[in-house]
């Protein structure tokens, strides 16, 4: 048996023959390229990933199987014909199975559960075990060296191939609710891959097994790198991969495909094969030259804005260090004839200068009130100026702050009298309430944030409230309004340097916004927060000033 | 646990693959056990047939 073959020469190197036509090794030393520089691009890319990894053992098994399809129409060896002809039926339901568990670590990232696993070996077991057997393939043909199917290759390979279908959609479908819009987008271009894949291989093969012409099931080699390509860049476009550098890789290993393979092109064929070759680099050519101008636009653009940006900032910078150093100078010269209209002024009410009329006294007494006013702002811009200067210095001691809370409310209470409001102190304490912190500039902050809610509260009442959270190791100080409230988008806008509420205009207030940018500044300097919460427009505001405790 | 049941069994059917593989090869690679019908001169006379 041994020196029997079948009616034409032996090939060289296994897989060289005259009798085999150029068009079947383009399309199957292509599509070998193809998918594995593909598969191995994305492997490199991130070993790691299961998906990864299952494409590069997939491609790796489609390439044997076209491998071997090369030797089955060069070989004239009846016994490397049973041996290839074997080996493809056992490879083609495994590339269907691969591809399930391919695209089900795709959509989940993992494998089937275990049951799903028990049902693909069963299934699989006939198969394997069956391999070597009459029931597989019978009988070689000596003139075109073709053997006989069983039932084995005929039927139970096309029942596992829509087996693994079956799954592969089922899988899909069981989670398409999960995915977001990007990952859907990806699962498209892999369904689209997988029926190119299909539609390429399978039909193909049916076709030529059903006509007995086998010279079909080659031209179905030819969906093989498009396949790989959309797989491809469905799994590097989730992970993120510069997929412009996977094309310009992917185009040279093709074009080196192609190349290699018009050596093996005859005269009969030389302009078809020419043609694809031409058609196919310049599809692939075109979207890789688009891709790369798209990009390098895009890079420009940025470079420019980039630049841009960077000469604004500067710009921005120095403005605003022109507009601190011109805040400091103009409070500082601001501060000292202010000094003396309020020591004067004074010193005419206490009657130094001798006894005013009543007109005399109400005029000195409101500029005494403005000056006094105008110092508070001069010392707020001073304030805003030294935190953004960085000079701001603390001194930080133990202090109650419970005791402070209260004594500001005291002192405060005339003037919540004199606008008919209800100032009130409550506390709720667990602790003694001792923090650690500037005892200055903890004072500052309540005068401001009590300043803060009496000016915007036309009637009713406020609040101070002094409670600690013992869990958490912090000491709050609530200063609750029923004044005209905030929107919950205002919130954090108002902390702003010179933000004021957006309805501060109701209530006639004559404030710049500095308090609580500073408030909020010196508490978090000394490890704490000024924080705001509002019901709405209408429903009153609570400010909060937090301080670490001592415990 | 479900995941390492999972990975025997794919030991399990990769042990098989390569049995059955090794088992076609030597049938049909070494001790060359398979039938050959020799149908080049029935190809022969359908090709002459066709051309007549």
């Amino acid at each position: 048996m041994e020196n029997i073959r079948c009616a034409f020469d032996a090939p060289t190197y296994l897989i060289i023959s005259e009798e085999v036509t150029a068009l079947i090794y383009y399309s199957h030393f292509i599509a070998i390229f193809a998918a594995l520089s593909i598969s191995l691009l994305v492997f490199f890319h991130n070993p790691k990933l299961l998906v990864s990894r299952l494409f590069l053992v997939f491609a790796s098994v489609l390439s044997t199987w076209i491998f071997l399809d090369v030797i089955l129409w060069s070989t004239n060896d009846p016994g490397i014909v049973m041996f290839s002809w074997s080996m493809q039926v056992l490879l083609e339901p495994m590339l269907y199975a691969i591809a399930f568990y391919l695209f089900y670590a795709f959509l989940y990232g993992d494998i089937p559960s275990f049951w799903t696993n028990v049902f693909v070996t069963i299934i699989l077991l006939p198969l394997i075990i069956l391999l070597p057997t009459n029931l597989n393939v019978d009988t070689v043909y000596l003139s075109f060296c073709e053997t006989d199917e069983g039932p084995l290759a005929l039927y139970y390979t096309y029942f596992l191939n829509i087996c693994f279908i079956l799954l592969t959609i089922y899988s899909g479908l069981k989670g398409i609710k999960l995915f977001d819009s990007q990952k859907k987008k990806a699962a498209t271009y892999f369904v689209v891959g997988l029926i190119i894949f299909m539609l390429s291989f399978t039909v193909a093969n049916i076709i030529s097994s059903l006509t007995d012409n086998w010279d079909i099931s080659q031209y179905g080699l030819f969906g093989m790198p498009i396949f790989a390509a959309l797989i491809a860049y469905s799994i590097v476009q989730f992970s993120m991969f510069r997929i412009q550098m996977a094309g310009a890789q992917f185009l040279v290993v093709t074009l080196l495909a192609l190349v290699t393979s018009l050596l093996f092109v005859k005269s009969e064929l030389q302009r078809p094969v020419t043609i694809i070759t031409i058609v196919f680099t310049a599809i692939v050519g075109f979207f890789l030259m688009r891709s790369v101008k798209k990009e390098f636009t895009q890079k420009l653009e940025l470079e420019n804005l980039t630049e841009r940006l960077k000469k604004a900032n500067e710009r921005l910078r120095e403005l605003d260090q022109m507009k601190s150093e011109f805040v400091s100078i103009a409070s500082h010269q601001l501060r000292s004839p202010l000094t003396s209209i309020r020591g004067y002024a004074s010193m005419l009410l206490e009657g130094t200068y001798g006894r005013l009329s009543e007109k005399a006294t109400q005029a000195i007494t409101r500029i005494s009130e403005s000056s006094q006013y105008m110092a508070a702002s001069v010392e707020d811009y001073l304030n805003v100026s030294r935190i953004e200067a960085g000079n701001m210095k603390y001194e930080l001691i133990d202090f109650n702050l419970k005791d402070e809370a209260s004594h500001v409310s005291d002192d405060k209470r005339q003037e919540a009298i004199k606008k008919a409001l209800l100032l009130s102190f409550k506390s709720d304490m667990d602790t003694h309430g001792i923090v650690n912190a500037d005892i200055g500039k903890t004072r500052q902050i309540l005068h401001n944030l009590i300043n803060n809610a009496l000016k915007y509260t036309p009637r009713g009442t406020v609040t101070v409230f002094a409670h600690d959270d013992k869990k958490k190791k912090l000491m709050h100080v609530d200063i609750i309004d029923s004044g005209i409230g905030m929107k919950p988008d205002e919130l954090e806008d108002i902390f702003g340097k010179f933000e004021r509420a957006h309805n501060a205009n109701e209530t006639n207030v004559t404030i710049t916004g500095r308090g609580l940018f500073v408030a909020r500044k010196m508490a978090r300097a000394m490890g704490g927060d000024v924080t705001a919460h509002s019901d709405g427009v209408g429903h009153g505001s609570t400010f909060r000033l937090t301080l670490p405790l001592q415990m | 646990m479900s995941k390492k049941n999972s990975k025997i069994l794919f030991i399990v059917i990769l042990a098989l693959t390569f049995l059955s593989i090794v088992a076609t090869s030597y049938r049909y690679l070494v001790i060359r056990d398979y039938e050959v019908y020799d149908d080049t001169e029935e190809e022969l006379l359908e090709e002459v047939d066709e051309l007549e």
